[in-house]
This record gives structure tokens, C-alpha cells and sequence, in this order.
């Protein structure tokens, strides 16, 4: 991996990324969802976020539809206070299987009512595509691409 | 009392003075405000393991059991959902439009990105939709319509297609992501002529609620030809008398069902 000086919006430990996108497939055919957690961290006053856990929710869903089920939330709230009391929730995740990598337009009025931190960021990931991509809501403008960077630690 | 609610997103905390009459919606609005989250009910409050949905938000604290020194957290509830961006949806009909012409039909179309009102075939009134497009096909099939003479074969026929604007998947509440209405003049059991000729266009079809992200324009107005050709009078729009009456007509006459037409479009057809 490349360490230039350019700080990116994004960095995400690998085994988050697999824990996402194994979650992805087991729900096939349909859509997944869940949190990312992580710290927000500033370098050189750019803000960028550390994802280094995701937290699966038992969701309600459809081949085009995906939220979390009643009492998920009361388990994820849990969770993370008891297995990552040190993080924050910096994000979200859910699946489009077989349609790519996008915000629809539920997800980008989901992302700007949910996640108001202008670094909390949007995983989304197509395990058919075998495709993923980060976005973040920009007012005015719909969403942009993130770029992004996989951390993987030595053992 | 003092209740301290800690929002998930940013580990802030919010300490409040409440009193036990307070509604929890009261108490989530003024954690919004302090936080400066813009005011919505997709976030649920969590005590203990126990979720406080909106439907809870009305009830006061002291009904909910949550007392002075309760510490409670404050989650969003994020819903992910599949709908083409504008441009994409735009792209995919181009492809589509492509392919009714090379299979004959004839269509005009008209961009509409508005909400619409249509009338519903399983119940009663009307449904709002958001429509991306409106197509206006013209197709040959061998049907038949009710003229003063008596029933006569029709060959030609027009059907509206409104693209809704979550084409092309299937909605788990808006069902399928198109509606079709009949616009010629028709007589068929499952099909009320259009609105020019004295009905509503409702059609009703078992493809459209088994409707499947695969399908197309092309294979949609392909399924009308054969709808038009092969009437189901065992499942009719039982609320629409010309509806009846055709189902009474084709139940005497069954060998007027069926295809006349080898070729899609009703054009001839080089075989060899």
C-alpha cells in the first residue's frame, strides 16, 4: 500500500471489509445493513475516519428494501457499549445485490437524516458485482464517491 | 429529575432536566436541538435493551418506567433502499426503447418525474405514484371491441405504460414498478377500454404483480399482445359491466381465443 502525504476520507481495517461483505452474501437475495464503527481522526486539519468494527443488524428486508428490525437497535446499543466502548458509530453499510454500487435516493435522505457529521461516510457493497464503495451525502449536490484505503495490520 | 441521553453516532451526551409527565417526543426533540440534529423520527431511544420507536413517542416518561438518573442512548435507524440515480434509470429505458423498436412496436414517449394519481385495480380509489415516464404503445394483436354491430375483431390497439419511478425493481409496498392503462377501444374480461371510449384502461394482468427486475418494455408489451389474444375470463374485472359482459362473450365463444399471429408485432416474418 501506498503511504503518500495525501490523507484520505477513508480507512477501513480488511477484516472489517470481509466481516461486511461475508454478511453481503449470507443475505442473499436479499439487502444487509449495519453499522461501521471507528474513531474520527484529524491529520494535517483533514478529518478522516478510522473504521475498525462493523456491527450487523437483524434487519427486515426485501431484494430492494433493507432496515433494521424492532428491538436490532436495543442489540447494536448494547453491543457497542459493551464490546466497544472506545468507538463511535462513524457510518453505515448495506447491500445492493447485483445493481452496484450507488446511493438511491432512500438511502441519500437516510445518510443526511442518520449520520450529520460531514465525515460519517456510506458503505455500500454489491457481493454479486463483487463491488464496494464509500460515498457521503453532499448538500445540494446528491452524494460523492469516497476514496478509500484498506488497513491491514501485521500479525 | 435528571436523565442523560447519549447519541451513537458522536458519542455526545446530553444531560436533562425532565419531569415524568414529559413525553419521550418532547425529550428526543430537545436532545436534537442540543445536538443540533435536524428534527426526524428516524433515530429510536434505547433503555435497557428495550427500543422507544415513534409509536412509543407520545407516551410519557413516567408511563415508560424511566427514572431519575436513567441513562439512556439515542441510535439512528438508517434504511437503505434500491432505486436507479436518474441518469441510470434514463440510460436502462434508452436500451429498452431500443429493443421495442427492433420487435416493431411503435411508441411516443414523455418524461413526467412527477407524482400521479391512478386507479386501482384490487381495491376501491386511487393510489399516489412517483412517475418517471409515460410510454404510449401502439401493438398488434387480434382482439375484439363492441361497436353497435356487434363484437368485431380489432387488430390494432394502444396501452399507456407510466414508468414509476422505481423501475425497474419491484416495491415492497408500491409493488411493481410500472402501471398500464388502456387507452383504444377493447372488449376483454380482464381489460377496460380507455378513457375515450368510455372506461378507465384498468388492466388486469398476473405479470405485473409478478413482475421481475429481468423484464423489459419489450417483454411487458409483448405479454399485452398475448393478455389481448388470450382473455382469462376466470379472473375478471368483475366490477366493470363490459368487463362482465366480454367474459360472458368469450366463455360462449372460446375458439375466438387464442393467437392468429405468428410474429411479434403482427408484421410478416421471414423464415427461411
Amino acid at each position: 500500500m501506498s503511504c503518500g502525504k495525501e490523507v484520505l476520507p477513508v480507512y477501513i481495517e480488511l477484516d472489517v471489509l470481509v466481516n461486511v461483505t461475508r454478511h453481503a452474501v449470507e443475505g442473499l437475495p436479499n439487502e444487509v445493513i449495519g453499522f461501521l464503527l471507528g474513531n474520527a481522526c484529524t491529520w494535517n486539519g483533514t478529518t478522516y475516519v478510522h473504521i475498525t468494527a462493523s456491527i450487523r443488524g437483524k434487519s427486515v428486508a426485501s431484494e430492494t428494501s433493507v432496515s433494521f428490525a424492532q428491538d436490532a437497535l436495543a442489540e447494536v446499543a448494547e453491543s457497542i457499549k459493551r464490546d466497544h466502548p472506545d468507538k463511535e458509530i462513524v457510518g453505515w453499510y448495506h447491500s445492493h445485490p447485483g445493481y452496484g454500487c450507488f446511493l438511491s435516493p432512500t438511502d441519500i435522505t437516510s445518510h443526511r437524516l442518520c449520520f450529520t457529521m460531514p465525515y460519517h461516510v456510506a458503505l455500500v457493497v454489491d457481493p454479486l458485482r463483487k463491488e464496494a464503495a464509500f460515498f457521503r451525502v453532499v448538500e445540494g449536490m446528491g452524494y460523492e464517491g469516497l476514496k478509500s484505503a484498506i488497513v491491514r495490520r501485521r500479525m | 429529575m435528571i436523565i442523560t441521553i447519549n447519541e451513537l453516532t458522536t458519542r455526545r451526551s446530553v444531560k436533562l432536566e425532565v419531569e415524568p409527565g414529559h413525553t419521550v417526543r418532547v425529550v428526543v426533540e430537545e436532545v436534537m436541538k442540543a445536538l443540533k440534529i435536524p428534527p426526524t423520527t428516524t433515530y429510536r431511544l434505547v433503555l435497557g435493551g428495550k427500543e422507544i420507536g415513534p409509536e412509543l413517542f407520545d407516551k410519557t416518561l413516567g408511563e415508560l418506567g424511566i427514572s431519575d438518573g436513567a441513562i439512556m442512548d439515542l441510535v439512528p435507524r438508517p434504511v437503505g433502499g434500491a432505486m436507479l440515480p436518474q441518469d441510470k434509470l434514463l440510460k436502462r429505458l434508452e436500451r429498452e426503447e431500443q429493443e421495442m423498436r427492433q420487435q416493431g412496436y411503435e411508441f411516443t414517449r414523455e418524461e413526467m418525474w412527477r407524482p400521479m394519481s391512478f386507479p386501482m385495480v384490487y381495491s376501491a380509489g386511487l393510489e399516489t405514484l412517483d412517475v418517471a415516464l409515460r410510454y404510449i404503445v401502439t401493438f398488434q394483436a387480434r382482439g375484439f371491441v363492441l361497436t353497435k354491430k356487434g363484437v368485431e375483431e380489432q387488430l390494432t390497439h394502444t396501452a399507456s405504460i407510466y414508468v414509476l419511478r422505481h423501475y425497474p425493481y419491484l416495491d415492497p409496498k408500491l409493488g411493481a414498478p410500472m402501471r398500464i392503462f388502456w387507452e383504444s377501444n377493447i372488449f376483454h374480461p380482464n381489460i377496460c377500454p380507455g378513457p375515450r371510449y368510455g372506461g378507465n384502461g384498468l388492466v388486469c394482468w398476473k405479470m405485473i404483480r409478478e413482475w421481475g427486475k429481468t423484464f423489459s418494455l419489450a417483454t411487458l408489451v409483448r405479454g399485452l399482445q398475448l393478455l389481448v389474444e388470450n382473455p382469462n375470463p376466470d379472473d375478471p374485472l368483475s366490477k366493470i359491466p363490459i368487463c362482465m359482459q366480454a367474459t360472458a362473450f368469450f366463455k360462449e365463444n372460446p375458439h375466438l381465443m387464442g393467437s392468429m399471429q405468428p410474429s411479434a408485432g403482427g408484421r410478416p416474418r421471414v423464415v427461411g
